[in-house]
């Protein structure tokens, strides 16, 4: 198995399920989805992000924090939080 | 009293809420979106990191309006200086804990809240609350003296209170208001940056806490008068208006993460340092933009 299909195998199913815990749904969010409408605001990112922390085992970057308010989607704190863990499994 | 401006404003900027409402009801619209006037940081050596509140004087350079703020080493003391004005119909807004107010959701929380007093009927006053509306509300003269006392989070300037004492006397042109900004901020960010930087060596050094949501008001409000700016088509404002717009969301996050129920683990601590720092970076590296 590729570096990479094992990060997604650990990657994808953490952060759905962190997703739904934070969003308090059952089925995962669409990428499209904003935490806004999820009810989720800046404190609960920031959990979320530290949760995401805790499961992969990963530290994120301060520039990476300090950018937290600029994730509006899903989709775009799942592109982050990928590419931070990916970077990690290399 | 009608209310220009109401609802749940950022953390540390309801007093310009209320500035901009009393200056509404006199007649000086749009005066909100004018007070972000100064950014910098004061800081006395324990517990938060305050903005430069330099905004009361360039208003009054720019336009002749007087606002007074003040503190007072006892509740008596505040109590007499908020008669005495109210004595000569000068509008006062008081900082008082939100743990005595009526209509909120989460009743036991103790931080400071900015109210306007309306009247002083005999044994007590009636108050508005901008985050609640425009409803009057009394309360008996020991309540009100518990509010006004009442330690709350962060709380170190004691009884603080904004007179608005005289109203502008002339309206600046949208260089004029720019203008009056950038000089004062010339000459008063850079001993200010010092004062942030001792802050910073302060959390590094475990001897402070991270509290900075009076910064982050003071950059909120300032994104607002970049874009009554920008609104007036001056050159730039837009793009500084982006930048503090940007500042102020960088300094609540970290308001925010300091607040965490998980602040206090030691990566997180250490994070927090490292914000702190990347955030005054970020702060005067805007500001060197402004002022080139």
């Amino acid at each position: 198995m590729s570096i990479q299909r094992h990060a997604e195998g650990r990657f994808s199913p953490t952060f759905d399920r962190l997703v739904m815990e934070a969003c308090k749904v059952d089925a995962v969010p669409p990428d499209s989805a904003t935490f806004d409408a999820c009810g989720v605001d800046s404190l609960q990112i920031l959990s979320l992000i530290m949760s995401l922390e805790d499961d992969l085992a990963v530290p994120w970057p301060i520039e990476s924090l300090t950018s937290v308010g600029s994730y509006s989607t899903v989709g775009q704190l799942r592109a982050v939080a990928q590419a931070i863990f990916y970077a990690s499994a290399q | 009293m009608s209310l220009a401006y109401q609802g749940v404003p950022p953390v540390a900027s309801c007093h310009w809420q209320w500035i901009g409402n009393i200056l509404a009801e006199r007649g000086f619209d749009g005066y909100y979106e004018k007070l972000g006037l100064s950014w910098g940081f004061r800081w006395f050596g324990s517990g938060p990191l305050f903005g430069s509140a330099r905004w009361p004087v360039i208003l009054g350079r720019a336009t002749g309006a007087l606002i007074e703020i003040r503190t007072f080493e006892n509740v008596g003391a505040a109590i007499v200086a908020e008669e005495s004005y109210f004595s000569r119909n000068v509008d006062v807004v008081v900082e008082v804990d939100e743990f005595y107010l009526t209509g909120y959701e989460v009743p036991d929380r103790h931080v400071v809240h900015a109210v306007y007093i309306v009247n002083r009927p005999p044994k007590g006053v009636c108050y508005v609350d901008s985050q609640i509306g425009p409803v009057v509300r009394f309360v008996g003269s020991d309540v009100y003296s518990a509010m006004r006392s009442s330690p709350c989070t962060g709380r170190v300037e004691p009884y603080k209170l904004y007179a608005i004492v005289s109203d502008p006397q002339r309206d600046p042109t949208p260089t004029e208001w720019f203008d009056a900004a950038r000089e004062d901020l010339a000459i008063q960010y850079a001993p200010s940056l010092k004062v942030a930087h001792d802050y910073l060596r302060a959390v590094q050094a475990d001897d402070a806490e991270v509290d900075v949501c009076r910064a982050a008001g003071e950059r909120y409000q300032a994104a607002k008068f970049f874009g009554f700016l920008a609104a007036q088509s001056f050159p730039n404002a837009a793009r500084f208006q982006e930048l503090m717009s940007r500042l102020s969301d960088q300094w609540y996050l970290l308001h925010t993460l300091s607040s965490h129920p998980r602040a206090e683990e030691p990566r997180n601590r250490v994070r927090l340092a490292q914000m702190l720092e990347a955030v005054i970076a970020a702060d005067a590296n805007t500001t060197e933009v402004l002022l080139d």
